[in-house]
Parts: C-alpha cells; structure tokens; sequence
C-alpha cells in the first residue's frame, strides 16, 4: 500500500511539474523567470525565456544577462542512457551542468546537453544541439552544433538583410501593416 | 586555368543570380543584402573544397568575407601558409 501511495504521489508530482511547466508558457515573461528560478535555475536580468524545459535538475543551469530563449529549447542536465546497463548498475546516474554568458541567443527548439559552457555574445541557430565548450562571439548551428562564423560576421548581414524592417517595438496592428506592405500581402 | 577571383566570382554568381549577375571585386558583399548566413556557411565550404583549404572558427570574419578581393586574398595567403 505504501509503495502505490509513493508512486502515486510521484506521479501527480510530475503531473503537476508538467502542467505548471505548460501553464507558464502563456503567462507573463517576468512572472515566468521568477518560477524558473524559484526551482532553481539561475537566470541573469534583462532575459526573454519562451521555454519551460531545464530539465530535472534545473539547479544545474546557469544563463547570463540579456539572454533570449525561443520556444521549444530544451536544457539537459542528465544522461538516462545508462539504462540500458540497469541489470548491472541499477543505481547509476549520470548529471552534467550547463552555462551561458551573457548576450546570448537561442533559437527554436535546440537542444543543450549535460556539461555545455556557452560563452558571451553567441548565437545558437534553430534546432541546434550544442555540446561542449562554445567560445565567446560564435554563431553555432547544426547536429552535431559547430561554430559556423564569428558573430561579427552575422551581424552585417543581419544589418543589410534585405527583408530588414524596423518593426520590433511596433504595436502589433501597425507591425502587421509594415510587413505585409513590404511583402505584398496587403 | 581560372584565377582564385575567377573561381570565387562564378560561384557567388551561380548561387545568387537569382539576386544579381555579376559583382566587382572590391564591392562589399555583406552590405549588399544578398547574402545570408546560409550563404556564408555554403561557401566556407565552397572555399574549403574548392582550393583544398580548412577556414579555422576564427578566420570567420568580415575582413576575410567581405569582399571578392578579400576572399581571394585570404584563399591566397591560406594556400601560401
């Protein structure tokens, strides 16, 4: 009986985890990073974080001032791969930290794995998986992630873009009315 | 046999002539909003294959990307090293 309690509770635990997780993707940014770091994760100032996901050991990531984190990136503290040698080493856990300077962005859905060190002024492409130690100024895409360019580097060709607008601080009616008109969807 | 301009300008007018035909050599190529960062990374590879060369994370640069001229000139001093 007790051990059904146990598992019970431990699956409404995670429900719980789990619905909070999804809950506060629509709520308020500000209001987001206080539950992050209330479970753990250290998060700078000035962040933008559209993901919920640090893992099951949340108090292993470290992210810096200015960091922006897009929807669906997911932070990984732990190797489970040591399933399969569970008959052997049933107790066996394998946790690695992560860290990110300051001024950094992460596109949708990357992935960071156990023992990562991100350094400042990055960029991580969209759908990334980074591992190991990224140096300052890098822009990181790709499976396995690799440093494609320098940020310098993008940072003209972002400027030059010929899709560039300047619509970022724009009330949403006025920025839809921008962009359509420069894409032809009026 | 094509110079290292050559070889560089064909390719850049290959891959962009949706955008443009041609391009001079001292033009700045990461001012002109035809060029992405995919673009980039295609011909780090492009320049790697082409002329049996390895562009290391931190010759990545805009001083090295900017230009045909400064293309050309970074393959040369790659190749001479």
């Amino acid at each position: 009986m007790g051990s059904r309690l146990r598992a019970l509770s431990s699956r409404l635990g995670f429900l719980l985890d789990f619905a909070e997780r999804k809950l506060l993707l629509v709520l308020d940014n500000d209001f987001r990073i206080r539950r992050l770091r209330a479970r753990g994760v250290r998060i700078g100032d000035d962040c933008l974080v559209y993901s919920t996901d640090f893992s099951t050991e949340p108090y292993l990531v470290e992210i810096g001032n200015h960091v922006a984190i897009s929807s669906g990136v997911k932070f990984v503290t732990h190797d489970a791969s040591g399933w399969l040698f569970e008959d052997t080493e049933p107790d066996m856990d394998v946790f690695g930290t992560i860290h990110v300077g300051d001024n950094v962005y992460f596109g949708i859905d990357c992935i960071v794995l156990p023992n990562t060190r991100i350094g400042s002024n990055c960029i991580i492409g969209a759908g990334t998986l980074v591992r190991g130690d990224i140096p300052d100024n890098s822009v990181v895409a790709g499976n396995p992630g690799r440093v494609v360019m320098k940020t310098s580097l993008l940072k003209p060709l972002l400027l030059n873009h010929k899709h560039r607008l300047n619509t970022l601080r724009l009330p949403p009616a006025l920025k839809e009315k921008a962009i359509r008109e420069h894409f032809g969807r009026t | 046999m094509q110079s290292i301009k050559e070889t560089i300008h064909q390719y850049l007018v290959s891959e962009l002539a949706a955008e443009r035909e041609s391009f001079r050599s001292d033009e700045n190529l990461l001012e002109q909003g035809v060029i992405d960062s995919l673009a980039i990374v295609k011909l780090v590879e492009f320049l790697e294959e082409s002329f049996q060369i390895e562009v290391d994370d931190e010759e990545r640069v805009p001083e090295n990307f900017e230009s045909i001229d400064a293309l050309s000139a970074f393959v040369q001093k790659k190749r001479n090293n």
